[in-house]
């Protein structure tokens, strides 16, 4: 989670930028803890950033920009390769990160191409790229793109990051006041499934928060759930997220809904469940 | 008739080997059957008198089985005709019946259960409770379609049944041990082939809400055992036989197959995966889960004793009843003394949130000892929850009992009391006799919070946030039961508020009645309802290949109601009237206080307008006794073997 740097269009720091209620570093955290165990925050030395109980790694070089910052998580993260973001993504669906990392595993690095532009900063490095980032950097070729000269990359195609990210959520970001504006305009509705039974034991957790467009409905928040708990797909969904016939959905506990058209709202508790509730 | 006793048992048994031959030997189902008894029946009954130790075989009219089918339905029938009026319930009058249905014995899964009928020392109504077993399988190849056992045999007894008549046995060396132990020994004695169905110390000692246990399963509610323990009857041990033929082995091998296929399928699988513990985990969600004597609907320590929990923490395997394909059964190991023991739902809410219990060690130590006492776990539960409650207001000094000693939360406390109730030792003896006798003995406006409808305690669903459900456990013929009515699914479906009344839920209670006595009648277990389009369609269709008759879906709804109104004609012969189709005062005046249903409340003006709702659904007048235009659209004179 590369936090470091100020926005000069922005004129206020990203990290706590207000977005659905919570500072925007804390939301991105958040939406990683999702996709991965270990989360790494790198900031410039002295920057004010939001808590958000991830380890925080000073890069020192501030000024530098984004290669610094990936060049300090390849250090300071301790695993074989980092997915690397930006916090000015606040919509990155953990699904697409999770692919991502998937997709990158034999490479040096991953990155996506969306509506044919590279995104380094959305982009999975191994820590064989350290050497060439460390070059870069001595000779001030500062813009990470530059980084995808030096591997083997796996350049990730549109296709393939619909199959994890449908609307491309995870490329909406903001440079300037006016896209924040739109943004925040957007947020996507963001409901909580709370599963119980069997989707509990096949998830391995009680809990999955999804993220869901506006118009946020029933339907797309449970394909969202296939995407992000795909151990639920086959038994309790299909691959869209349309449930089997013994499962059901409660709206915050309340209302019993089999309808994919029923629309939903922001914070929304979704109870998933067996048909057969009772004896 | 064929009459019998000890002597004219050769003459039955060349009489009885002919019917054998004729119903196809050991695998008798893969044959038709011949002559005029309907396939999956014998076409009789086996009466048992314990005082005269006499026995008889009695034919059952073609038209009552298939007016009835088998399991309550029919038992509801035959307690009509053989308990006389007013009989005390644990007097040598009550007849405890056996029932079988057509379905038991062929391979269709879960069909594996019989149904104890009798009326009731709990509620003075009738009583019908199932258990699957291989005690069922047996009793189905005892050449009877119930057995019925009356009066009260002079000393300690366990009788001994084979497919040619009965034969007594002394007793006296097996009293006052528990009903495994029990059935171990009279298995050792008689072979492997042998089954039994026995009660334990509570049946004996008449506990009014005693079980009758057949390999690790109970016919649990509304003191069945003590009917039994009243008779003097030990125990029943049957040996396994041939069972009646089907009219189409084919086509029911057929369905069999496929039912078996849908029963592994995605429709069982949380009863596969943790059984109805998984309930512990929603409902609390859900502010349906009865903690502290139904003061509330969620309970603060639930997470230990949700299915996930204990699944995760310390299961250690899964077992099915006989003849079942789903398995809903886990067995769990306690972390205090590593012996192990089944939950589920009912006995998880019971001995678990209702008393204030999280420990799951303690609440499997009570679940263990209610199955070693043979205790039905709920009605043991409601009846200490409501006496923790009446110590906690001082009620039992002041009714010049001793300190109860116990207190919510307190899982050995509660244990301490479950053993005192099988003893009938101190205050168990008043416990004995359910809460609500005992909160009548103790007064002090103890009723108000005794939780029980007719006299048997409510099973784990809160009637205020499940308002269907509310219904159903109100006009129950046996009182609060969540197995004859399965209401909650209405609340549990699209399309209804849970949280309020409304007119429609007295179609809908009525509606889910229908649907349980038509699976209790052939018999098939409730956990495969899932399993099925529609019931009524499949029903028939097992029921014409298993008994040759032309049944349709609609026979089968007509007979599936007439269950219900059979079970209310002996509820009114025995003094039934409008005030005992209620809720417990405090589920009417008191507003539930956490969770999803914090505030809300069921009024008894509200309760009343369901009710009433579902009367007509019965087609009943509106004081709730059968109108003569239902009784003669039910044929209830017919099957009730009166003159019309
Ligand atoms: S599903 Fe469960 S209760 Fe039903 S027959 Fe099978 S093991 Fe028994």
């Amino acid at each position: 989670m590369l936090a470091g740097g100020l926005s000069s269009r922005m004129q206020r720091p990203k990290a706590w930028l207000p977005f659905g209620g919570q500072p925007l570093l804390v939301r991105v955290v958040e939406a990683l803890r999702r996709a991965f165990e270990h989360v790494v925050v790198v900031g410039a030395e002295g920057q004010d950033l939001p808590f958000t109980g991830a380890t925080v790694l000073r890069d020192g070089l501030a000024a530098r920009g984004p290669l610094a910052g990936i060049q300090a998580a390849l250090i300071g993260a301790g695993t074989p390769a980092v997915f690397a973001v930006s916090c000015d993504a606040p919509f990155l669906q953990p699904a697409l990160a999770r692919h991502m990392a998937h997709l990158a595993e034999g490479h040096d690095a991953a990155v996506p191409r969306w509506q044919d532009r590279l995104h380094p900063l959305l982009a999975v490095y191994s820590t064989r790229l350290l050497p060439a980032v460390s070059r870069l950097l001595k000779e001030d070729r500062l813009r990470p793109v530059f980084l995808l000269d030096e591997g083997d990359v796996r350049i990730v195609e549109e296709d393939e990051i619909l199959a994890a990210d449908p609307h491309g959520l995870s490329f909406c970001n903001m440079n300037s006041p006016d896209e924040y504006a739109a943004a925040v305009e957007a947020i996507p509705v963001r409901v909580t499934f709370e599963l119980f039974g069997p989707p509990r034991l096949l998830a391995g957790g009680s809990e999955v928060a999804v993220d869901v467009p506006r118009p946020a409905l029933l339907g797309s928040a449970l394909a969202a759930l296939a995407r992000e708990a795909p151990a639920l797909v086959g038994s309790v969904l299909d691959v869209h997220g349309i449930p089997s016939p013994a499962y059901l959905v409660s709206v915050n506990g309340r209302e019993f809904t089999v309808d994919r058209g029923r629309t939903l709202a922001d914070g929304d508790r979704l109870l998933l469940l067996s048909a057969s509730a009772g004896g | 008739m064929i009459a019998g006793n000890e002597e004219g048992r050769a003459a039955l048994a060349s009489l009885f080997e002919d019917r054998l031959t004729r119903a196809g030997g050991p695998l008798g189902w893969r044959s038709a059957p011949a002559g005029e008894v309907p396939g999956g029946y014998w076409g009789r009954l086996l009466h048992v008198d314990l005082a005269r130790r006499r026995w008889e075989f009695l034919p059952l009219e073609e038209q009552l089985l298939r007016r009835t089918i088998g399991g309550g339905s029919l038992g509801a029938a035959l307690l009509h005709r053989w308990c006389p009026a007013g009989a005390d319930p644990l007097g040598p009058e009550n007849p405890l019946l056996l029932v079988t249905s057509p379905l038991l014995g062929t391979p269709l899964t879960t069909t594996a259960k019989y149904t104890v009928v009798t009326k009731s020392p709990l509620t003075g109504f009738i009583t019908d409770s199932l258990s699957s077993s291989f005690f069922a399988l047996a009793l189905k190849g005892c050449g009877a379609d119930a057995v019925v056992l009356t009066g009260r045999a002079s000393q300690p007894t366990w009788l001994e049944l084979d497919g040619s008549g009965v034969r007594f046995h002394d007793a006296r060396a097996l009293w006052g041990r528990p009903a495994g132990e029990a059935a171990r020994t009279l298995r050792d004695r008689l072979g492997r082939r042998v089954r039994v169905a026995a009660i334990g110390p509570a049946g004996e000692r008449l506990v009014r809400f005693a079980t009758i246990s057949n390999d690790r399963r109970h016919a649990g509610r509304g003191g069945v055992g003590a009917v039994m323990g009243s008779k003097n009857l030990k125990a029943v041990a049957v040996h396994s036989g041939p069972v009646p033929g089907a009219a189409d082995p084919q086509a029911l091998l057929e369905i069999a197959a496929r039912v078996r296929e849908r029963s592994l399928g995605p429709a069982t699988l949380k009863y596969r995966s943790l059984g109805t513990t998984a309930n512990v985990a929603l409902f609390n969600r859900l502010a349906a889960l009865p903690s502290y004597n139904f003061r509330r609907s969620t309970f603060d320590g639930a997470e230990r004793l949700t299915g996930e929990t204990l699944a995760a923490e310390r299961r250690v395997k899964r077992l099915s009843c006989a003849g079942c394909t789903v398995g809903c059964e886990h067995v769990f190991k306690s972390a205090k003394t590593g012996g192990a023991g089944r939950l589920e739902y009912e006995t998880l809410f019971a001995l678990g949130p209702l008393l204030g219990v999280s420990d799951p060690d303690a609440v499997l130590q009570s679940a263990q000892l209610c199955d070693l006492l043979g205790l039905d776990t709920i009605s043991a539960g409601g009846t200490i929850a409501w006496a923790l409650e009446a110590e906690e207001k001082g009620l039992f000094a002041r009714a010049g009992f001793a300190p109860l000693q116990a207190r919510f939360g307190d899982g050995e406390g509660v244990a301490r009391l479950l053993t005192s109730i099988a003893e009938r030792r101190g205050v168990g003896d008043l416990l004995a006799e359910g809460s609500l006798r005992a909160a009548r003995t103790v007064g002090g406006g103890s009723e108000h919070y005794a939780m029980q409808v007719k006299g048997m305690e409510l099973p784990g669903y809160e009637p205020r946030s499940l308002q269907t459900m509310a219904v159903g456990l109100a006009v129950g013929s046996r009182g609060a039961c969540h197995n004859r009515s399965g209401a909650y699914e209405a609340d549990f479906s699209p399309g209804v508020d849970r949280l309020r009344a409304d007119e429609t839920r007295g179609r809908l209670a009525a509606e889910s009645e229908d649907r349980s006595s038509l699976m209790d009648s052939l018999v098939l277990c409730k956990f495969l309802r899932h399993c099925f389009e529609d019931v009524y369609e499949q029903g028939a269709e097992m029921m014409r290949a298993v008994t040759g008759w032309d049944v349709t879906p609609a026979e089968l709804r007509t007979t599936a109601e007439r269950a219900t109104s059979l079970k209310k004609a002996f509820n009114l012969r025995e003094g039934w009237t409008p005030a005992d189709d209620t809720l417990p005062e405090r589920i009417l005046t008191e507003s539930l206080p956490s969770g999803v249903a914090a505030g809300v409340s069921l009024t008894r003006e509200d309760l009343r307008m369901m009710i009433d709702a579902y009367y007509e659904a019965r087609g009943w007048a509106k004081d709730g006794t059968i109108t003569p235009a239902t009784r003669q659209r039910l044929d209830l004179a017919g099957v009730l073997g009166e003159s019309s």
